[in-house]
């Protein structure tokens, strides 16, 4: 047991050791990330130079949730399951097939890296954007709710994990242009759907009342609502069921089509 | 003196032919390349419609729950917004070689731009014409027709005066990019770089602070080149800030052209 995490570290390990290869390519990364959390941040706050509340939303808190947008942003969607499509697409899936190792842990294990790493970072600049502009930043002060934030935020990962899996199989029966069609439309459309550039409740009932169904929804805006203390505990409760349903589900249809995916799998390009 | 002017303009007309020539064959490739892929380019298509559509939508959404945006309705602010496209399209469908640029300088492949007998800062931008973008074009296009049908003939014309020189300092970003690009290697993220902070001008920078403000307008100027068009489309801008914009941006081409110049020196074919 010991050995097989071993085995998972270790990939972990370099998948954070990798992010420090390319300094230049790393720093111009890390630059826009900062752009465009400044870039929404003062949308938002010049929105609120002319207006006292929107939908419910203080200056404050629509600040602190923009604020947030760019921690989740990094905790959720630092992924390299992206990377899977192009394996598939160009051959590379045979490697890791021939490996001692769980083809979904292996990307696991490099998701985590790639997250932790993205996080290290983004810590830096919030300090630095603290200290530059001085935002009207919210502190929970009930435990309860950081606690649910937390979980929130790691059940996401799962989804996301998941759903991004889903779309990069894709490319066992699409591999055109490394799957990267899939991919550019499932981002246009997270981006959307997750509420990384405004919260979803400001959207007409109708239409919040159907994304409140989608797994997008938990990317970003719940465990937003949860820290800012927006929703009720029964609501965390439903929503925590929904939640769990979304994992079960995409585990499924994950495995399902992986295993058809695999015998469809000519490995060409190799 | 006659006969050698003529032999001049024959010859740049010659020039300006056969660079019409290699665009057109290029971008005849892209079309090709747009069909084969009819799958690709129909997802790609429908990602970058939606992108479009939605923050039209966020920009409706936020003109109805808010009292006032610096004083600009909705209409106006779509009118900001749809010049920001039409700007930033034009480049990618023009220059869109440029996001393929780093693989031919890491691989040392641009030695091979660099001995044919036409510019390489040519070959390099217009690689690849995106086909893609030309279907958004013509829905931004409508839009703003749509939009503007009672503008003035002044401020049509203002409008197309400004809309060259931003055009211009499009393109120059797209040069300095490629410039960067020789000397460091690293293109993908500083054109995405320049993409993000453009981005700050979908909507009109006069909502900003000041200090941010004034970093758009002087630092890297991108409130000249896509708040200002929009502006004099509206009738809210001076000719002094036209002339303004049109200095700025022939002073920022010829920079860029330095730029390039000198990155070119510094080209060290690695890994050829």
């Amino acid at each position: 047991m010991e050995n097989r995490l071993e085995k998972y570290l270790q990939i972990f390990r370099m998948s954070w050791q990798n992010t420090f290869v390319y300094r230049l390519s790393l720093l111009t990364w890390r630059l826009r990330s900062f752009i465009t959390l400044l870039s929404l941040y003062f949308f938002w706050w010049a929105v609120y130079n002319f207006n006292q509340e929107i939908a419910g939303y203080t200056r404050d808190v629509m600040l602190t949730y923009i604020i947030g947008t760019s921690l989740m942003r990094s905790l959720i969607f630092s992924s390299r399951s992206n990377q899977v499509s192009a394996d598939i697409a160009q051959g590379n899936l045979n490697n890791y097939l021939l490996k001692p190792v769980k083809y979904f842990g292996w990307m696991g294990a490099l998701d985590l890296g790639d997250k932790m790493s993205d996080v290290f970072f983004l810590l830096f600049e919030l300090i630095l954007f603290y200290f530059l502009f001085k935002p009207p930043l919210l502190i929970q002060e009930n435990f309860l709710y950081v606690v649910l934030f937390l979980l929130f935020s790691f059940l996401s990962m799962f989804i996301y994990f998941y759903l991004s899996l889903l779309v990069s199989m894709t490319a066992f029966w699409y591999p055109e242009h490394n799957g990267w069609p899939a991919r550019f439309l499932f981002t246009v459309v997270i981006d959307f759907l997750c509420g990384g550039i405004f919260p979803l409740d400001i959207l007409p009932g109708l239409i919040f009342q159907i994304f409140k169904l989608l797994p997008t929804t938990y990317f970003i805006f719940y465990p937003l609502q949860i820290y800012l203390g927006r929703v009720s505990v029964t609501n965390i409760l439903s929503s925590l069921a929904l939640m769990v349903f979304w994992i079960f589900s995409l585990n499924f249809i994950v495995n399902k089509l992986w295993k058809k995916g695999v015998k469809n799998y000519t490995g060409v390009g190799i | 003196m006659e006969k050698r002017s003529k032999k001049l303009y024959r010859s740049g007309n010659m020039k300006l032919k056969k660079y019409f020539t290699i665009w057109l064959k290029t971008t005849q490739l892209s079309l090709q390349s747009f069909l084969i892929n009819r799958q690709a380019s129909l997802i790609y298509l429908t990602g970058k419609l939606l992108r479009f559509t939605v923050f039209i939508l966020i920009l409706k959404i936020v003109a109805s729950k808010t009292e006032n945006l610096a004083g600009f309705n909705f209409s106006q602010l779509l009118n900001f917004f749809l010049v920001f496209n039409l700007l930033d399209i034009l480049g990618q469908l023009f220059f869109r070689g440029i996001y393929w640029f780093r693989h031919y300088v890491v691989t040392g492949a641009f030695d091979f731009n660099l001995v044919k007998p036409f510019n390489p800062l040519f070959q390099i931008l217009t690689s690849r014409t995106d086909f893609l973008d030309l279907l958004l074009l013509v829905a931004v296009v409508f839009l703003l027709v749509r939009e503007n049908l009672n503008i003035s003939l002044i401020n049509l014309l203002m409008f197309l005066l400004i809309i060259v020189f931003s055009f211009l300092f499009v393109t120059a970003v797209h040069i300095l990019v490629a410039a960067v690009g020789v000397a460091t290697t690293e293109v993908d993220h500083v054109i995405w770089i320049y993409r993000d902070i453009s981005h700050m001008a979908r909507v009109p920078v006069d909502i900003y602070l000041d200090s941010i403000r004034a970093f758009l307008t002087f630092v890297i100027p991108v409130a000249l080149v896509f708040t200002y068009p929009a502006k004099a489309l509206m009738n809210l801008l001076s000719w002094q800030s036209v002339f303004f914009t049109m200095g700025v941006s022939l002073v920022f081409f010829a920079l860029s052209l330095l730029g390039w110049r000198i990155a070119l020196k510094k080209y060290t074919s690695a890994s050829s």
